[in-house]
């Protein structure tokens, strides 16, 4: 087991003019399963193949342990790659598929066993390990596959989108499975997807990557509750988090026709407008007209709730488009208009310039604000 | 089955994008009960009789048929929405075909399909797409053998042609669709790409996968059956041999594969030795060049799969156990480090040997690449010349022989019929004259007679090149036994009558149905 350190880890490919991984500071706790997510191209498998080796570093160092492997070669490093594609083969035993990896890294055939029947146990397929992967049921051969990986006992899981090629249902089931498996091995992981529900349901800690610059690394609670700029606010999530480029006005934000408060120090750090983000379960339905206008175009309805998809100009001359979560009981129609205030203090304030989260908790701010008409 | 042709117009892409989809894309996906309320309230249920003539997506998000990085898409024709809906079962269609779909009241089948192609196709749309891939009738598929894999892939007779289907994520295919039309247009040995169906819905009303359709690529076997079919020994080292080369003409090309294996490649006769093309792109990332580090991942993963698959026809006996899967895998590794060195290498020599340039090319020739730039340099005192090549194209061989003869082959059935074409000079002493004359009586009076000799029935099993080769090999054979010239004449006649019968039909193998067995679960 071992921490992973990436110490302002730099790569520049050949023939490039920017960097393709920027300075990444990350330090990875020893049994932490961390994930990196951010668009394509962003430079999530740069990074997880400078960890495995397989991509130089052009500045910087990456520590494994207290170990610097910078300029180690991939079988130096103890880590394994887990590959995306694992076939399964047919006329090959469970133990056999499992195993036969160590057979080319040249593990005896006494260990390779051994460490095939550990693997086993850990997956509930102790009493398979001589049949043929075709009797097995779907889940199971899942596990086969990850058995692949167990096997080889490193210091370190990388995994580079393991999941994108199943559908729907099993990727729930499987990526449930490997984070549960993660924690019970307990071996330090470092994962890449580009689905923010996956990075989010399945890290410990979310590292979120844009052009190979660090946004943000952080636990999936705060990364949710305090995104540090406009950026991770609105790719984490699902809808996105509503951001509206708002006038300052006196005292606050001006949101329709009333004022938002916002503390002074928050105040000032913006300019004459601020980007205001609310998430759509923050926005309650006001029946006195107050808040943010929204004429509803579709209501998408969940069962117990409903999304309210709408335009509004609040305070602009332009119309912006608002997500809303409301009680699936109580549902807009069409065509209407709809007020929505945010909830309570749940607003997150941006500088319109930077993108940079604004603190909004001044020390004066007793309790939650109310709307000023 | 009949189409009605009212329905085949070209209906605009925002008509028919399916609404339904955006709600089965939420996390979690809400129950149909619930999506069929917010369709019926928007007024685009497909599911009920309501208005279908128009429909517009949900929540004015624009449906991405184009997922992958960037590449354009340009020549590509998209028929969009063709509805279902429309199809007609006649009692003149195909029983097993007709039945697939008799099952489902025809009026429910209001079902925007999606499909991509490279030229229209509108017979496409007669396919059985409602009925999961597992499931389609036995008539219309062809028995051919398969490499490993973990989606479902079948052979479809189509128009004539045989077209491989798979399926998979819409996503996915897309992607996939579009790198291989990528790499067939760099000149990369890649199956062709002919379309992307989604928008599947099962007579169920469940989403189905979308499929990739590709064209069978004709004469190739997957590793599977060559390595069960021919017996000599030393078939795996020259599989690897072929792969090497692919792997090697793809990372020039930029081209990262992510999962290199034998059952990924097709594989082609070449006049003793094999000809390796890509099969299965899904993983693949195109770039500019590659780094080291991702030309080394693909040998990593290129080692650990063919181990993987050596072993696997080893441990169903159709491997000799001779054989050590591990030191054949590991052979990937030489062969690739020896090929690459040789195209990219920088060599540095004194001005007095510049013949060593000439060498070079020579040397490249030989291994089937012209070299189509090279960067030639001199220190400042201009002592000494260093070379690199920049840019080679694969494929020497067989270009030259195409413009000699108008004959295209594979390289190395080229290599082997220009050197007939260099004896025919020899024998002919005709080394001074015009080398595209003699080439075109070489072929009017040599190749195209004797690949003609060979009855009709018989042709379809080879290419006529390899044909002319395995002629080529019996004469020498016979001429050894009978310790005199035989002529190609009738070495050719007696190769028909004697070795031909024997030879497997190979223009499309019928062999045993390779099992599929995919990591992910069925359908319950
Ligand atoms: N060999 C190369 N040469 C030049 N640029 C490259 C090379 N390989 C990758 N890049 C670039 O580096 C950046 C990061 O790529 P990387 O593959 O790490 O992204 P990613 O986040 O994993 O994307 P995806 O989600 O599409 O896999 C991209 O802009 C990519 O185009
Ligand atoms: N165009 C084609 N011509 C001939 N054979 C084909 C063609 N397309 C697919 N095949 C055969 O089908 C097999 C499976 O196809 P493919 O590799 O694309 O499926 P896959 O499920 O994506 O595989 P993997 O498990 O490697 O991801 C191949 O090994 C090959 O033998
Ligand atoms: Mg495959
Ligand atoms: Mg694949």
């Amino acid at each position: 087991m071992a921490t992973v350190t990436y110490d302002k880890a730099t790569r520049v490919y050949p023939g490039s003019e920017v960097a393709s991984v920027d300075s990444l500071d990350i330090a990875v706790e020893d049994g932490e399963f961390l994930v990196f997510v951010g668009p394509s191209g962003c430079g999530k498998s740069t990074s997880l193949r400078m960890l495995a080796g397989l991509e130089e570093i052009n500045s910087g160092r990456i520590l494994i342990g207290d170990r610097d492997v910078t300029n180690l070669s991939p079988k130096d490093r103890d880590v394994a790659m887990v590959f995306q594609n694992y076939a399964l083969y047919p006329h090959m035993s469970v133990a056999d598929n499992m195993g036969f990896a160590l057979k080319i890294a040249g593990t005896p055939k006494a260990e390779i066993r051994t460490r095939v029947e550990e693997a086993a146990k850990i997956l509930d397929l102790t009493e398979y390990l001589d049949r043929k992967p075709a009797k097995l049921s779907g889940g199971q051969r899942q596990r086969v596959a990850m058995g692949r990986a167990i096997v080889r006992q490193p210091q370190v899981f990388l995994m580079d989108e393991p999941l994108s090629n199943l559908d729907a249902k099993l990727r729930v089931q499987t990526r449930t499975q490997i984070a549960s498996l993660q924690r019970r091995l307990g071996v330090t992981t470092v994962y890449v997807t580009h689905d923010q529900v996956e990075a989010m349901t399945m890290g410990d800690r979310v590292a979120v990557l844009k052009d190979g610059v660090l946004q943000q690394c952080d636990s999936p609670r705060n990364m949710y509750d305090r995104p540090n700029n406009v950026f991770v606010a609105g790719f984490i999530g699902s809808p996105a988090m509503n951001l509206l480029e708002l006038p300052v006005a006196d005292g606050g934000v001006k949101l329709g026709q009333s004022i938002y408060p916002v503390s002074r120090d928050a105040l000032s750090a913006a300019g004459s407008s601020v980007t205001l983000g609310v998430r759509p379960e923050d926005l309650v339905p006001n029946s006195n007209g107050e808040g943010i206008p929204v004429e509803v175009d579709v209501v998408e309805e969940l069962g117990a709730d409903a999304y309210v998809y709408g335009r509004t100009n609040a305070g602009r001359d332009d119309d912006l488009q608002i997500v809303a979560r409301v009680d699936g009981r109580r549902v807009p129609d069409k065509g209407t208009t709809v007020h929505f205030t945010p909830k309570g203090d749940h607003i997150h304030l941006f500088s319109a310039e930077s993108g940079e989260r604004i603190d909004n908790e001044s020390p004066n701010t007793v309790s939650a604000p109310s709307l000023q008409q | 089955m009949l189409f009605i042709a009212t329905s085949a117009t070209y209906f605009p892409a925002s008509a028919f994008l399916d609404p339904r989809s955006d709600y089965l894309k939420l996390r979690p996906i809400p129950p149909t009960s619930s999506i069929d309320a917010s369709l019926t309230h928007a007024g685009v249920n497909d599911k009920t009789s309501a208005d279908r003539s128009r429909r517009e997506p949900a929540c004015g998000t624009e449906r991405h048929t184009n997922s992958s990085r960037g590449t354009p898409n340009m020549y590509a024709s998209r028929m969009v929405g063709m509805p279902l809906g429309k199809r007609l079962n006649s009692s003149a269609g195909s029983p097993s075909t007709a039945g697939a779909l008799a099952s489902t009241p025809w009026h429910d089948q209001g079902v925007a399909l999606d499909i991509t192609a490279a030229r229209p196709w509108p017979a496409l749309l007669d396919l059985p797409w409602r009925t999961p891939l597992e499931q389609w009738p036995e008539d219309i598929l062809a028995a051919l053998p398969r490499g490993l894999s973990r989606h479902v892939v079948r052979f479809l007779r189509f128009e004539g042609r045989v077209i491989a289907v798979k399926e998979i994520k819409a996503d996915i295919a897309r992607r996939e669709y579009n790198l291989l039309r990528m790499l067939r247009r760099i000149g990369v040995p890649a199956v062709e790409p002919v379309g992307v169906v989604a928008g599947r819905i099962g007579t169920d009303g469940e989403p189905l996968d979308a499929c990739l359709l590709t064209r069978h690529l004709q004469y190739s076997l997957p590793y599977r059956a060559m390595l069960s079919q021919t017996l000599r020994p030393d078939t795996a080292d020259r599989l690897i041999d072929a792969l090497a080369v692919l792997l090697v003409r793809l990372h020039l090309a930029g081209f990262w594969w992510g999962d290199v294996s034998l059952s990924n490649t097709l594989f082609k006769r070449s006049a003793g030795e094999f000809a390796a093309y890509l099969v299965d792109a899904e993983t693949g990332e195109l770039h500019d060049t590659l780094s080291d580090g991702q030309r080394a991942h693909d040998l990593d993963i290129a080692r650990v799969n063919i181990a993987g698959e050596l072993l696997d026809l080893q441990g169903g006996g159709f491997v000799d156990e001779d054989v050590d899967p591990v030191s054949v895998s590991g052979q990937i590794l030489d062969r690739y480090a020896v090929l690459w060195e040789a195209l990219t290498a920088i060599e540095r020599f004194s001005d007095d040997k510049r013949w060593r340039v000439e060498e070079r090319i020579r040397g490249l020739n030989d291994l089937g690449f012209d070299v189509g730039e090279l960067d030639i340099t001199t220190d400042f005192d201009g002592a000494h010349i260093q070379i690199q090549p920049k840019v080679v194209d694969a494929g020497h061989h067989s270009r030259r022989l195409l413009r000699l003869t108008g004959v295209d082959v594979e390289d190395n059935q080229a290599r082997r019929l220009l050197n007939d074409l260099d004896s025919f000079r020899a024998s002919q002493d005709r080394q001074n004259d015009d080398e595209e004359q003699v080439a075109h009586d070489w072929l009017t009076q040599v190749y195209e007679p004797i690949t003609r000799s060979v009855p009709r029935e018989l042709r379809g099993r080879m290419e006529p090149a390899e044909i002319f080769h395995e002629i080529l090999e019996h004469r020498w054979y016979m001429s050894e036994k009978a310790q005199l010239d035989v002529t190609i004449e009738s070495a050719a006649a007696d190769y028909v009558e004697h070795v031909m019968p024997d030879k497997p039909d190979e223009s499309a193998v019928v062999g045993v149905d390779t099992e599929s067995i995919p990591v992910r679960a069925k359908r319950p």
